[in-house]
């Protein structure tokens, strides 16, 4: 072999070393500002979440190693947590599992079980159940409400054929108001052979459902033909009579009387100049509107409130021909009782929101309204555990409008001779279980106990108080029936389906507002079947008796992890933990020292357990806020 | 006057700086010179073989990660390809490119330690190890991005890959793919036409084009011999078929050769990857698969071209959810073999030098 | 104190001293064992900072930066750790020749720097056989590390310690025929007159004795491509092999001691020493040697290590040949132009140096080949 170059060879690579004297380094440095993408876990740590896990034994089958041990009992029948989340207590996952199998009419059966109001909840339900959907926690929340509506969309009134009316039995019970409450009351009254009669003090029956929900959402036709099944079943139901005196009716021989008169009455903002012309409250305002009656609103309407009310006269007043609508909330959007979803409607047709402002005067002048406001600032967290707004000084400022409509709150109104002690907020007291109120055979339930609150809790009172009134009658209180037919071959899930809710297609902006029409459209029946497909059954759930990992036979594979078809397992995320402590160093050697799980070689392992969870969580709260953002952002005025 | 010697026996290993695991090598040495050697194996024996024969077929994929640890997914790669032969399961066509994608990548990282190691062997002192490690990380990143995991990554599964790639990883593995040519030139510059490595390299360890047929060597040490054999041609598995590339070969098979044969594939794959990435479709990255997989009565063999050379999975089914017998033919077992040979009269450096350029990685040597 | 008295020489150096250094020459010895054992111990523990550091960078890495500010406690807490290791000694070992062997090593080491010049006359002892006495000194370490690898009773170390003997003697030839070159263009052995004797650095007067000296002097003190004694690839660490704790210590430190020595060698050699413009003496003669380093491990950076039979084959066949025709036309130059225009010979050194790698690198065999077994 020879020097073929005379050195030139070693003169280019020390050139190379050189050269790199100069760069910046980069092989040591362990990347803290870069977290992993991926979506899959790693580390050596394997933790299970008993909440979430079914006891299917995926997982172990699924490991290599044989390393987990899952010991399950029962066969599986446990209320899930979306059917725990919901008032009237619908199992849900068992319709969902008939809607996946293309049976829409028994999903309504099983529906119809709970609550006489199928469709109606599936327009207008706040769903508490979707809140708790497990499925959340793997990509989004089952769409229940959505597929609700589509199985009553897709009836076929197969759940009539199990449907039964006790034979009469002479009592006779009167019900006043025709809401929900007051409506699911009669009907199963009725069905068990009571003779119930319900009293209407407005035209139309449906209480709030008729007068209260604008047509955009819950259309007539819908809410008629769930009144009229209730009325088939021999409910009589009286319209345009308001009764005054609970007295009288018994007097007239009825046995029993349920008082569900719901909250129709506005609260006042109680300023100056609330009285003047064209400042509105909004019940009677959605009143008006939904019984046809004239309602003239100017092109500038200003809305106070940040509840479902407040953005549903918002939405109405832009259908009545409102130009400009905006709406003066007194918190931050985070505190706004209302439907994300809703404001989010109502921003998409234009609806401008003005958070942290409260108004202080209203002054009538040349025919338009000028709305004295306040600037406010959050301060201390009230009883409601949400922040307290305080007005800042001097920050007044005044705008505009025709039309000024208070949606503050509402309250029942309740006639004075009924004799009854009021309590907070004007509502009724009863009994919370029975809810019986102190005069024997009266009872009430709804609003008018609850104050403000939402159609499915109206339905779980309704409920209630035909249990009740039927063991005050006599009987047995038994309201529960088995009509849809009975499931075959139900098995917990082995694995899950991907996918994310689906996009349910709504009118078009320029369709919304020229007429009340109902902006969404719901499902077609393969987007149903799919979105039912995603339920994770957790109503097939097995008690898991024990679950243990052997961690030293554990290669940390992650195929456990992978097959879980409920994200019950999770690795602990090492690395992570890594990057968040370095800055921290809150793992101080001394720390380690002073553990009480000494290890024989003479270090120790760092107690870790307790601050897993969190850890854990972290990379999904990551995108979960992430999500939230992207939802609520909002142009904030004011400079904010 | 003669000096009465006598040869000595020197274990190099099992714990030695350049055994590359837990190898060791017998050899019997005049002063410096190899008279013999023996190559003694075994110490990293795990019997994934057998153990194979226990677990579901989705369950023995993490096992084979454990093979080749520098090489996992081509080893995964195998293995289901093997499967999927066995029970019929067709792959979606993204599958099949990430998969390609995957492999290449994965042959650069194994490239990139097999060649850092062997200059090290040679004796430059960690700067060309470190300056290559330095871009495999970058490619441990992307998997990383893709499974979470930086050596075992259990990515392939029967039937597809196990996720689908994050919307980051195409744009980085863009950027890798650019710059890696640059850095491959680097590594050039620093050491090709070195006088001492070619000194230490040129015409050492010599593997004959013949002995290395007849010890069916693969890959490399093949290809260095100056044989054209690449699976990727000779028997086209997954898309490979739809890609443009060149089988760079040696003409001597010396330590030289294959080292040259290893930096001019890394070039290959880059180029690969870029092809694969233009037509990387859209759509599933995983068919449907039963959980427990029961592949027909019947035995299947398949082979790819690992960055070591020809890894061929046998798998035998009983219509069980186990094979009945898992079979690895370990291109690194292979290859050593001809590492007696090619090293008996050379000095001890030689012997050093030859092993490190043969590549061989203990995890597959003895399972 | 005799031998003192006659190291000095007729006349002595000590009339070079500056007028008001206290007191004679025992003060003077006292003086400069002490800076010199500060020197080394400070200076290596900066070498093994710089080196660790600067590979870092050189290497794509950022290198030792956790014990104090940048790192720079790191080999403070090296020499602690080291330091409260276990001492081994193999049980088949000799037990003497181990204990001893570090010691015999590090001593010559340390030795070299007697005569190093620091600035003018700033130095233990001028001796006028300065740079033999370096060339004597030095080989004695060798018998140290031989010692190290026989007592070990270990394969790898006595390996190690073979290939140092064979290496050292063959690289002494062509270092002390390099050195020869420069002692007869300055006209003296005495370390300081060759600082003194250098107006045009040697360097530059001497470019292919540079080279021969530098490739040398590494083969010597075993830094890549020659370190072969402790080729970690191949027998693991060579001859410490079996050391750890304090004799570990002291081999490494031996291992620096002697690069320094060897920096320091090659500044007085061929940089003109102390010697330099603005600067006080003392700090120029600082940065040549850490100059020197800095070469000296970006080469180690870079280049991979020969074999042995290649490491031989260099020193005799090539090294040997260039240091016997570098000699051949100093003499004649001395003989030719004993006035001589400096840059005119600077011009034709480099000139004759580029002919001669040029020719030779084309000109013979590196090593054998393969061995019929």
């Amino acid at each position: 072999m020879k020097f073929e170059r005379y050195g030139i060879g070693i003169a280019k690579g020390m050139a190379v070393t050189f050269r790199h004297l100069f760069r910046k380094p980069v092989t040591t440095q362990y990347p803290e500002e870069r977290l992993t993408v991926s979506r899959r876990t790693r580390g050596n740590e394997l933790i299970w979440d008993k909440e979430r896990c079914s006891g299917c034994t995926t997982c172990a089958q699924s490991c290599p190693q044989g390393t987990i041990e899952i010991v399950t009992s029962g066969n599986g029948a446990v209320t899930a947590p979306c059917s725990q989340a919901c008032p009237a207590g619908v199992n849900i996952p068992r319709y969902a599992r008939f809607i996946a199998d293309g049976k829409p009419a028994e999903a309504v059966a099983v529906i119809r079980e709970k609550i006489p109001f199928p469709s109606v909840c599936g327009h207008v339900c706040v769903h508490p159940c979707e809140a708790k959907c497990q499925r959340a926690q793997l990509d989004e929340a089952i769409d229940i409400r959505v597929l609700k509506r589509f199985a009553t969309e897709h009836d076929t009134g197969l759940w009539k054929v199990n449907s039964k009316v006790a034979p009469a039995t002479g009592k006779r019970v009167a019900i006043i108001g025709s809401g929900p409450a007051g409506l699911t009351a009669a009907y199963y009254l009725a069905k068990l052979g009571h003779s119930v009669t319900v009293f209407e003090a407005l035209p139309e029956p449906g209480g709030m459902m008729r007068v209260g929900i604008p047509d955009y959402r819950l259309s007539k036709d819908i809410l008629r033909a769930e009144i009229e099944e209730i009325k088939d079943v021999g409910v009589e139901i009286k319209t345009n009579t308001r009764v005054d005196s609970i007295d009288r009716l018994l007097e007239q021989g009825y046995n029993a009387i349920f008082l569900a008169i719901g909250a129709h009455q506005g609260i006042r903002m109680g300023i100056e100049g609330e009285d003047s012309p064209g400042v509105m409250e909004c019940v009677s305002f959605l009143r008006d509107v939904s019984l046809g009656r004239e309602v003239k609103v100017g092109s500038r309407v200003a809305v106070i409130g940040g509840g479902n009310a407040a953005i549903d006269s918002a939405r109405t007043a832009l259908r009545l021909g409102a130009k400009e609508v905006t709406i003066l909330y007194r918190r931050t959007q985070v505190e706004m009782p209302a439907n994300p979803e809703e404001v989010e409607a109502a921003l998409a047709e234009g609806v401008k929101i003005y958070f942290l402002a409260a108004p202080s005067r209203i002054i009538s002048q040349d025919g338009e309204l000028q709305l004295e406001c306040i600037r406010m600032q959050l301060g201390a967290i009230d009883a409601s555990g949400r922040r307290r707004p305080e007005p800042i000084k001097g920050s007044e400022f005044t705008m505009s409008f025709d039309n000024v409509i208070a949606a503050i709150g509402q309250r029942p109104e309740i006639p004075d001779k009924f004799g009854l002690p009021i309590g907070r907020g004007n509502t009724i007291q009863a009994d919370p279980d029975t809810l019986a109120t102190d005069r024997e055979g009266i009872f009430a339930g709804g609003d008018v106990v609850t104050g403000p609150a939402s159609v499915i809790e109206a339905i779980a009172d309704g409920r209630q108080v035909a249990i009740s009134i039927d063991k005050y009658l006599g009987g047995e209180g038994i309201i529960e029936e088995t009509l849809a037919p009975p499931e075959a071959g139900a098995t917990p899930l082995k694995k899950t389906r991907e996918g994310w809710r689906p996009q349910i297609s709504t009118l078009s902006l320029s369709q919304r507002l020229s007429s009340f029409a109902e902006v969404e459209l719901g499902l077609s029946e393969e987007m149903a079947v799919k979105e039912a497909k995603r339920c994770l059954k957790c109503d097939l759930a097995y008690g898991v008796d024990k679950f243990e990992v052997d961690i030293g036979y554990c290669i940390f594979c992650g195929l456990c992890v992978e097959a879980c078809p409920r994200n019950a397992l999770f690795m602990g995320y090492d690395y992570e933990r890594a990057r968040y402590r370095r800055g921290e160093l809150v793992m101080a050697k001394e720390d380690l020292l002073l553990s009480d799980e000494k290890q024989p070689s003479g270090y120790a392992r760092p107690k870790v357990e307790a601050a897993l969870p969190q850890q854990t969580l972290l990379l999904d709260r990551a995108e979960y806020l992430d999500k939230v953002k992207k939802r609520w952002d909002l142009r904030l005025p004011f400079g904010l | 006057m003669a000096i009465k010697t006598e040869p000595f026996v020197l274990n190099l290993g099992p714990v030695h700086p350049s055994t590359h695991g837990v190898f060791r090598m017998r050899t019997t040495l005049d002063g410096e010179v190899v008279v013999d050697m023996e190559p003694v194996f075994g110490y990293l024996h795990r019997g994934i073989e057998k153990l194979a024969e226990e677990r579901t077929y989705t369950g023995v994929i993490p096992l084979t990660d454990r093979l080749d640890y520098l090489a996992s997914m081509s080893n995964t790669l195998a293995y289901v390809l093997a499967v999927e032969k066995l029970a019929g399961i067709t792959v979606p066509e993204r599958a099949e490119y990430l998969r390609v994608i995957m492999a290449e990548l994965q042959r650069i990282a194994s490239h990139l330690i097999a060649v850092g190691a062997f200059l090290n062997d040679c004796g430059a002192f960690m700067t060309p190890i470190l300056y290559m490690i330095r871009e495999r990380e970058k490619i441990l990143d992307l998997f990383d991005m893709v499974c979470g995991q930086r050596l075992t990554y259990n990515y392939m599964r029967v039937g597809g890959v196990s996720h689908d790639i994050p919307d980051e990883f195409l744009p980085a593995l863009d950027k890798f793919v650019n710059r890696m040519p640059g850095f491959i030139d680097e590594y050039d510059q620093l050491l090709k036409k070195n006088e001492i490595l070619l000194v230490r390299a040129k015409g050492v360890g010599i593997l004959p084009k013949e002995m290395a047929i007849n010890i069916s060597a693969g890959g490399p040490v093949l290809r260095g011999s100056g044989v054209k054999w690449d699976i990727r041609k000779a028997d086209p598995y997954s898309v490979y078929d739809r890609f443009e590339f060149d089988i760079p070969t040696g003409t001597v098979g010396d330590c030289y050769d294959r080292y040259r044969v290893r930096i001019e594939e890394m070039r290959q794959s880059v180029r690969i990857i870029k092809q694969a990435m233009e037509q990387l479709p859209s759509g599933a990255v995983k068919s449907e698969v039963p959980h427990l997989i029961r592949p027909p009565v019947g035995e299947a063999y398949a082979h790819i071209e690992a960055p070591k050379g020809e890894l061929g999975f046998y798998l035998v089914s009983d219509n069980s959810i186990a094979p009945y017998r898992c079979a690895i033919r370990a291109p690194s077992l292979i290859n050593l073999t001809a590492l007696c040979d090619m090293v008996k009269g050379w000095k001890v450096a030689d012997a050093i030098a030859t092993f490190g350029s043969i590549d061989i990685c203990m995890g597959e040597v003895d399972r | 104190m005799t031998i003192v008295e006659t190291s000095l020489g007729p006349g002595g150096r000590l009339a070079a001293l500056p007028p008001d250094w206290p007191g004679g020459y025992w003060w003077h010895w006292l003086v400069f064992v002490v800076i010199i054992l500060i020197f080394v111990v400070v200076m290596v523990m900066a070498f093994i900072y710089m080196e660790r550091r600067g590979l870092g960078r050189l290497q794509a890495r950022l290198g030792p930066n956790r014990a104090g500010p940048l790192g720079i406690l790191q080999p403070v807490a090296d020499a602690i750790k080291v330091l409260l290791k276990e001492d081994i000694i193999p049980a088949k070992g000799d037990k003497l020749v181990h204990w001893l062997a570090p010691v015999v090593a590090f001593v010559p080491a340390l030795m070299i720097f007697a005569v190093i010049p620091f600035q003018d006359g700033a130095l233990l002892v001028d001796l006028n056989i300065g740079i033999l006495y370096i060339v004597a000194i030095s080989s004695v370490a060798t018998v140290g590390v031989f010692m190290a690898g026989w007592a070990s009773n270990n394969k790898f170390s006595l390996l190690g310690a073979m290939r140092d003997v064979a290496q050292v003697v063959s690289y002494e030839i062509p270092l002390v025929l390099s050195i020869a070159g420069v002692v007869l263009v300055a006209g003296s052995l005495s370390m300081n007159e060759i600082v003194e004797a250098q107006s045009v650095p040697f360097i530059l007067l001497q470019p292919l004795g540079f080279l021969i000296f530098f490739m040398a002097a590494c083969a010597e003190v075993n830094r890549t491509p020659f370190d072969l004694l402790e080729a970690e690839s191949e027998i693991v660490a060579g001859f410490h092999t079996e050391y750890s704790g304090m004799k570990f210590a002291l081999f490494y430190l031996v291992e620096y001691t002697e690069v320094l020595a060897l920096s320091a060698i090659i500044t007085t050699l061929f940089l003109s020493g102390w010697r330099g413009p603005l600067l006080p003496p003392f700090l120029w003669f600082l940065i040549k040697v850490v100059a020197v380093f800095f070469l000296i491990f970006w080469v180690r950076s870079t280049i991979p290590r020969l074999r042995i039979d290649q490491v031989m084959a260099f020193a005799w066949k090539c090294l040997l040949p260039l240091a016997l025709i570098n000699l051949f036309i100093t003499g004649l130059e001395i003989v030719a132009l004993p006035e001589g225009l400096p840059w005119f010979l600077i011009l034709v050194n480099i000139a004759i140096m580029v002919v001669l790698v040029v020719l030779w690198s084309g000109f013979f065999k590196l090593g054998g080949g393969r061995v019929e077994v």
